[in-house]
């Protein structure tokens, strides 16, 4: 996968919350979820979805339960709870306003003012 | 191997729930391969292919199930916890929305809880305050120890914490067994002057007090070498923090401003911290050098005499120094002293050592009798609250028979047994806890009542602070989780099939339930008997006391003093002031007498030599002396001490007079056996000295102590007194009532001599209550308890019978439908409830008799089997039960048989 980028640490469960707080989703879908939304360019193994999900759950971020897929296959369902969207919101500000800075230091100089 | 189902059964579960989450991780893996590959499948993979790509993409096989595994335990785990939180949460508004329900049940309980933890929290302030706390202010506080001097005399040793000053001065050179030595002594000093003056609790000290005792300033300073010199130290002053906020309003610039102390100004140089009380409790305004106002005549007198003893002396024992090393040390530097002033021949004739022994009050105060007191009091409180636990457990078992359908069907519907029971506990933790509140307010209550039974007036009061309440919640929480033991037991016995089969009414689990409902009314009326017996012994040794002949009325006397500590009066000038004092006492309107004397009964007294002619030696009893008292004339009828030959004196035994003297019993018996007295020359001083006649024998009075042995004891007019009994004391008895009179005597004598120090008057009586502190406090206290113990008995009684006769409400009515007679079932219910409390008072008796060789010791000439009062209590515990049990009796007979038959 050419041009992917690594995960930083707690990134990824903000990104499943972000794939979750669009709709309940099991495993597959939240990683196609993701795929699409990036591109492809997000370089993690499929069991570290599984791992965030299970952490998050313990945590109270979201709720899971077993249900069938459009295929007829049993598949465990994750949705956010309450408390997920409120972590999602602040942990979204956080990137970005990390994101800003960032670009801000290492981005293109603004040309000086004549 | 033979493994107890319950634990194979639990050891079982706890492996099964491991292995389904394993399966479950599994299932979802092999789930999510599925599916993968069929995503993967969508986007052009071969069967095989995408199967393989979904392994692959899912990681490293091995290790990310394990991580996995490893994530979804630590989940499952978490959300335990949190089920269990939230059920217990669910558990505790059940329970809340139960209580609400019934409030009869719920105030009863709480209000019994509330008084059971009140009362034992207040003992354990009060046990607190007097045997753990470490002294307030005191840093590194097991080093520092009281030093006291230790003599044989007569094959007796005594232990005295009064010291003279030249044993302190051996003390302070003792730098082998202390870094700081300190000496103090407490007074009252005067603030301000004339009718303006008033009180304050002062100390006198050395620079070394505070040194020694490790303690801080909170501002300003302590008093340094130079302000506490010998023979005359500097007028300035430490104030305490009270004193700084009330009487200097607590201002920063405070330091170094005069305060008008005793006869003169002394300078504030610093403020002591909050609370500081020293090695003793008692509670201090002021401190001033030791030496701020010593004379030069007192200087010799107190200060170079070996056998004045005046003070107290505290020392902070070198790092890693024992007790025993340093009053062996302190003992070598004592008879070093001796032996630099030539008192050598006393090292041996009195055996002279010294002995350090640590403040701490665990076991400077062990032996005080309030302490022994409390410490059986504390017990008691126990029972007292063990009583209120058998209460709220009875209350509870009687509402669980009420709630057994409820139960029933709670534990149908698939409540486990184990959450049962914690409702049941919880619910009595809940209560406990509510009553925990209510118990600080009972505490705050029970502390001034402590405070007042057994401590001294100056003594710092039992504080409440976050000790105490701390061990209020562990109380609580502690008779909650006692109090809900045994109808948590019962609630899971409960045989669902019958329990929602019948009423309300009998039946199953009834037989245990009444058992173990009547043990608990056994064990109350028991503890209840024990208690009451308690008391009685108590108020029985108090009224003995009171009863006793003490040869004065102190009761009727009233002593004034002019306090003169932080003045510099001589000897002559007090004698003066001290006439003008008599002379304006007389003349207060209410006074029936008033007399001068050279010392105060139960205060101070003084021995002097005493020859016989023609006798080698006088004999004495054990108590030493003979001791004397310089009178003036109207002091027995003042004192209303008996004269039982001869006279008292007269205004005609003055100064120039003939010598006289007047006896007591004791001398009577002793130094003239068989013979009369009256006539008889005695020569007080010695040989050389003027015959003095013995013109009376009065009635053995005490010189000290409540409880004291007689001594030999003689009245001398008090012009003839020796030049040396420079102290003066008054006393007044007034006609009537003395309370009354009081104030406006004391403000006339305040007057009488302008410039006055603070006149202090109190009651004689005054001087002798304290040492009737322990028995007051046991009578107290036990009496509080006994009352409390009866009331919960009472109630537990009436609880239980009036319960029964609800239940039985149907029985009752065909019995009277059967003709039964009304007095039959009266009879029926009083019985049941007497037997219960005849048997529970025999239990009581036994236990107080076996429990009396722990109180013997501390009674008073009462017999701990003493049988008045195990008559009276048993009774009174009758009589109060025949009390209780009327009113469910009544309520039987009163059943309409018709009502009772045609309702259920």
């Amino acid at each position: 996968m050419a041009g992917a980028v690594p995960l930083v640490k707690g990134m990824l469960d903000t990104l499943v919350l972000r794939a979750l707080a669009w709709a309940p989703m099991h495993g597959v879908e939240i990683i196609e979820w993701l795929e699409t939304r990036s591109g492809g360019r997000l370089a993690a193994d499929d069991s570290a979805v599984y791992q965030a999900v299970y952490r998050m759950e313990a945590r109270g971020l979201v709720a899971a339960d077993w249900g069938v897929t459009a295929s007829n296959r049993r598949a465990r369902y994750y949705a956010i709870t309450p408390a997920g969207k409120a972590h999602l919101r602040a942990e979204t500000r956080r990137w970005l306003r990390t994101a800003q800075v960032v670009v801000d230091v290492l981005g293109p100089q603004p040309k000086p003012a004549r | 191997m033979q493994i107890r189902a319950g634990v194979r059964r639990w050891f079982h579960l706890a492996i099964h729930r491991r292995a389904l989450r394993e399966a479950e991780v599994d299932e979802e893996i092999r789930q999510h391969l599925l599916l993968r590959a069929e995503q993967l499948a969508r986007l052009g993979y071969s069967g095989q292919e995408a199967y393989d790509e979904a392994v692959r993409r899912f990681g490293p096989a091995h290790d990310s199930r394990a991580q996995l595994l490893a994530a979804a335990h630590a989940r499952e785990d978490h959300m335990q916890t949190i089920e269990r939180f939230a059920a217990v949460q669910q558990d505790a508004k059940y329970a809340i929305r139960q209580l609400r329900r019934s409030p009869g049940f719920t105030i009863a309980a709480l209000l019994t809880l509330a008084l059971g933890i009140g009362a034992n929290t207040s003992m354990f302030a009060a046990i607190d305050a007097l045997l753990l706390r470490p002294p307030a202010a005191v840093s590194d506080p097991d080093r520092v120890v009281q030093i006291s001097y230790l003599r044989t005399q007569g094959g007796r040793t005594s232990t005295q914490s009064a010291l003279s000053f030249p044993i302190y001065r051996d003390m302070v050179a003792a730098t082998g067994a202390f870094s700081t030595v300190g000496a103090y002594t407490a007074g009252n000093l005067t603030l301000g002057h004339g009718a303006e003056a008033r009180r304050a609790r002062g100390m006198q000290v050395t620079a070394g007090y505070f040194e020694a005792l490790g303690v801080r300033p909170q501002a300003g300073r302590f008093f340094d070498s130079t302000e506490t010199a010998e023979p005359t130290g500097m007028r300035v002053a430490v104030v305490s923090d009270r004193f700084w906020r009330e009487q200097l309003e607590g201002r920063r610039d405070a330091i170094g401003t005069p305060i008008a102390l005793g006869d003169g100004a002394y300078t504030v140089i610093g403020v002591a911290p909050a609370g500081i009380t020293g090695t003793t409790r008692r509670t201090v305004d002021l401190w001033i050098p030791l030496t701020a106002t010593l004379t030069a005549e007192e200087h010799a007198n107190w200060l170079a005499s070996r056998n004045a003893f005046w003070l107290g002396v505290v020392g902070r024992l070198r790092v890693g120094l024992s007790e025993q090393q340093a009053s062996a040390a302190a003992t070598a530097a004592l008879h070093a002293g001796m032996r630099a002033q030539g008192a050598e021949a006393d090292i041996e004739r009195l055996d002279a050592q010294m002995t350090a022994a640590s403040v701490l009050p665990r076991k400077a105060r062990r032996d005080r009798p309030e302490s022994k007191v409390a410490l059986l009091l504390g017990g008691v409180s126990l029972l007292v609250l063990l009583l209120a636990c058998a209460n709220v457990a009875n209350l509870q078992l009687a509402r669980a028979l009420r709630r057994r359908r409820e139960i029933a069907l709670r534990v149908a519907l698939g409540v486990t047994q184990r959450r049962l029971m914690g409702q049941v506990v919880l619910e009595s933790v809940l209560l406990a806890m509510a009553g925990g509140f209510g118990a600080i307010v009972v505490a705050y209550w029970g502390q001034l009542l402590t405070s007042r039974v057994m401590l001294a007036a100056n003594e710092a009061p039992v504080p409440l602070d976050g000790r105490v309440v701390a061990y209020a919640a562990a109380a609580a929480l502690a008779a909650g989780i006692l109090a809900g033991l045994v109808p948590a037991l019962h609630a899971t016995r409960t045989d669902i099939a019958s329990a929602l089969k019948e009423g309300s009414r009998e039946g199953g689990g009834r037989s245990t339930h009444s058992r173990t409902r009547t043990g608990l009314l056994l064990l109350q009326s028991a503890l209840t008997v024990l208690l009451l017996a308690g008391t009685g012994l108590f108020v029985r040794s108090l009224r003995h006391l009171d009863a006793l002949r003490l040869g004065m009325d102190t009761e009727q006397v009233l002593v004034a003093s002019v306090q003169t500590a932080g003045t510099s009066y001589s000897a002559a000038e007090l004698q003066d002031i001290y006439r003008q004092l008599l002379e304006s006492a007389r003349a207060t309107p209410g006074i029936a007498s008033a007399t001068l004397a050279t010392s105060t009964p139960f205060a101070s007294a003084w021995a002097e030599r005493v020859s016989i002619p023609g006798r080698d030696s006088v004999p004495l009893t054990t108590q030493g002396g003979p001791y004397f008292m310089g009178v003036g004339a109207d002091y027995f009828a003042t004192l209303g001490t008996r004269i039982l030959r001869g006279r008292g004196f007269t205004d005609a035994d003055h100064g120039g007079a003939a010598r006289v003297a007047v006896i007591n019993e004791t001398a009577a018996r002793l130094w003239w056996p068989g013979e009369n007295p009256l006539g008889k020359c005695m020569r007080i001083g010695g040989d050389t000295m003027p015959c003095s006649e013995v013109v009376g024998i009065a009635e053995n009075s005490r010189r000290f102590d409540l409880i004291e042995d007689p001594a030999v004891q003689f009245y001398m007019p008090i012009d003839q007194a020796p030049a040396w009994t420079t102290m003066r004391s008054l006393m007044v008895r007034p006609a009537g009532e003395p309370s009354p009179v009081l104030p406006e005597l004391r403000r006339r004598l305040q007057v009488a001599v302008p410039s006055l120090p603070y006149i202090s008057v109190q009651p004689l009586a005054d001087q002798v209550t304290p040492q009737k502190r322990s028995w007051r406090l046991g009578a107290t206290m036990f009496g509080a308890f006994g009352a409390l113990a009866l009331i919960l008995a009472t109630i537990g009684l009436y609880a239980m019978l009036a319960y029964d006769v609800a239940q039985r409400r149907h029985e009752m009515g065909v019995r009277l439908a059967l003709g039964s007679g009304k007095s039959r079932i009266a009879a029926l219910v009083m019985g049941r409830g007497l037997r219960v409390a005849a048997v529970g008072g025999l239990i009581g008796l036994a236990l107080t008799l076996v429990g009396g060789r722990f109180v013997g010791p501390l009674l008073f000439e009462t017999s701990p089997r003493d049988p008045l009062v195990l008559g009276g209590v048993a009774a009174l515990l009758l009589v109060v039960s025949a009390a209780a049990t009327l009113l469910p009796a009544l309520r039987a007979v009163s059943v309409s048989p018709s009502e009772a038959l045609r309702s259920d």
